[in-house]
């Protein structure tokens, strides 16, 4: 069964990598209306909350397993909004230097979106633990599965939509 | 640039529903054809083949420049490939014991499955500055870019194929 999953969504990966460049704004140039602050904050927590309510619907936890799970799930949910934060203020980052970007400012966000992606990996090893003891063992991993899964989708669509480093 | 993020946000908000809900209403069929090892091999060479197209026509490297670059992303290529093998493995490991998966088995693969995406994170990191020895440091990052945002893409690709961790 799996096999075959396996080889479907390597070919559906490698259909995509034909199809569709992964970098459709390498000729973005024209300058777009500014979206202000208060409107991406006003997103992310939309966001938030449909991640929220995506995990309750998918885990299906017990009155018990949801006393235990939701503080720890919201501290959970707070270390990784810091990481995020400083995701969307590179993107803005980003945004401002691209015409003019050095190569050391160009470095710089490498380096600091590498770091970033480290401490979410970081993050949760370090809290698999805490709710493998709030949950069962294949619940906590389905709580894992779901938060990578939702954690990759966001990288992808910003990734996707961001243009590419002008060389 | 800010706006176009507001509509990434909105997009990665729309898109995170129903992909999560596919997974878990989609139980695998009961019976698929056979995939063998070879096969899943064979898919693997051909998604490696289709990245090195991607990253040749998106990089637009000087023939000096290409000269110096190919050896390190080839060298760079086989590390990635030893992790790939790992997680490839980790996904026939879920598929076999995915109908009895234990609270233990489900601990081991959830954090075996995290070291995998900490070692490609921690790899692309180490190996930034050998390319950065051979490219300009824009088409360093560019090339960091482009080689995370593939990764993101076959991950997410890979993990939206695979079905939920059974309850």
């Amino acid at each position: 069964m799996m096999h075959r999953s396996v080889a479907a969504a390597l070919l559906f990966a490698g259909a995509l990598l034909l199809q569709s460049s992964p970098l459709p704004a390498q000729t973005y140039s024209t300058p777009l209306p500014t979206v202000n602050d208060k409107d991406v904050a006003l997103l992310r927590t939309n966001l938030q909350a449909e991640a929220k309510r995506l995990i309750t619907k998918n885990m299906q936890l017990t009155d018990s397993e949801a006393a235990g799970f939701w503080p720890l799930y919201d501290q959970y949910a707070a270390e990784v909004r810091k990481v995020n934060d400083t995701r969307f203020g590179l993107v803005k980052q980003y945004a401002k230097v691209y015409k003019t970007m050095t190569a050391d400012e160009a470095d710089s966000m490498v380096k600091l979106l590498a770091e970033a992606d480290q401490t979410i990996i970081s993050l949760r090893m370090q809290y698999l633990p805490r709710f493998e003891q709030v949950l069962p063992g294949t619940k906590a991993a389905l709580f894992m599965q779901l938060d990578r899964r939702l954690d990759s989708l966001f990288n992808v669509q910003i990734a996707s939509q961001l243009p590419a480093i002008k060389p | 640039m800010k706006k176009n993020f507001a509509a990434v946000l909105t997009l990665a908000g729309a898109l995170i529903l129903p992909g999560v809900i596919y997974c878990q209403q989609t139980p695998p069929p009961a019976s698929t054809p056979t995939v063998t090892d070879q096969d899943i091999q064979l898919l693997r060479e051909d998604i490696r083949s289709q990245k090195k197209q991607l990253v040749a026509a998106n990089m637009q490297l000087t023939d000096a420049e290409a000269t110096k670059f190919w050896p390190v992303y080839d060298a760079y290529t086989v590390e990635t490939t030893k992790i790939g093998d790992t997680r490839t493995a980790l996904i026939k490991e879920y598929a076999q014991t995915y109908d009895t998966m234990t609270d233990a088995q489900a601990k081991s693969l959830v954090k075996r499955s995290e070291g995998v995406d900490q070692q490609t994170v921690a790899l692309r990191a180490q190996w930034m500055p050998k390319f950065e020895a051979v490219l300009p440091g824009k088409k360093a990052a560019l090339f960091y870019q482009i080689d995370r945002r593939i990764e993101l893409l076959l991950n997410l690709q890979l993990a939206s194929g695979i079905p939920l961790v059974k309850q």
